[in-house]
């Protein structure tokens, strides 16, 4: 793989995180699917991340 | 039933946002109390009482931006100046390599309980336990639903600044929901 396009899980996390509320530069947008497509641990990360997404959107149309 | 009736119905669920977005209790006062007001003002035109709470949960939302508006300097001060634990936070997840510390756990797929009047209960309890600053922004993003530009904006923030806060305040709160509520349903199933 390209070292230019490599990250840590640490370095995926963010940009999984970040992604939630600005648009990722393209390289990275690349980088975090070769690393989501190779790692075991930041998909599982991710499934959280738009879980959240999913719920707060629940949360803010909820009516009793 | 009247209307009065009606809108005071909607009290607790509109102070309950209105405190969450403001945390502070005057001020959340005044913009539920003028929600109501103008709601009182306006008798001929609800059709029913989903509409009545749905209309006064906007009339809310344009209250609450004003005063976040006229109070940016209080809104944006740090409570916590001297850090907020959210370094910590980053130093527990992940080791020094960069790699998980532990694997994330399995959220499974709860579309059931995510509708559940007791997961948001705990989603509002962890969004309230965010340091008030945070919180505020937080909550602009989330319930007002504004893009960062605006919040930006509307607060005199950079948006680096802003998405500092984002990404602190969406660690916390996966970190609170995997504490509260993922993991407790994890471990009794």
């Amino acid at each position: 793989m390209n070292m230019i396009l490599r990250r840590t899980c640490k370095q995926a996390a963010e940009l999984l995180v970040a992604r939630e509320d600005r648009n990722l530069r393209w390289n990275d947008v690349l980088a975090l699917r070769l690393h989501l497509a190779a790692c075991e641990a930041c998909p599982k990360f991710e499934d959280q991340i738009l879980t959240m997404r999913n719920a707060l959107a629940r949360w803010r149309n909820y009516t009793e | 039933m009247t209307l009065e009736t009606q809108i005071a119905e909607h009290q607790a669920y509109l102070m309950r946002f209105a405190r969450l977005q403001l945390r502070n209790e005057a001020w959340a006062e005044d913009a539920v109390s003028e929600t109501m007001l103008a709601a009182l003002s306006k008798p001929q035109s609800f059709g029913n009482r989903s509409q009545l709470k749905t209309w006064m949960v906007g009339i809310l939302k344009h209250k609450v931006i004003d005063i976040l508006r006229q109070r940016r300097r209080e809104v944006t001060l740090d409570d916590r100046p001297d850090g907020d634990g959210s370094e910590e936070l980053d130093a527990l997840m992940f080791k020094t390599d960069g790699h998980f510390a532990s694997r994330p756990s399995d959220w499974g797929n709860p579309e059931q309980e995510l509708n559940s009047r007791q997961f948001f209960a705990v989603l509002e309890a962890c969004a309230e336990k965010l340091p008030a600053a945070m919180g505020r922004v937080f909550l602009m993003r989330e319930w007002l639903e504004l893009p960062c530009d605006e919040i930006c904006k509307e607060l005199n923030l950079t948006s680096t600044n802003l998405y500092v806060q984002l990404h602190r305040a969406r660690l916390r709160l996966r970190e609170c929901l995997e504490l509260n509520w993922f993991g407790r349903n994890a471990t009794n199933g």
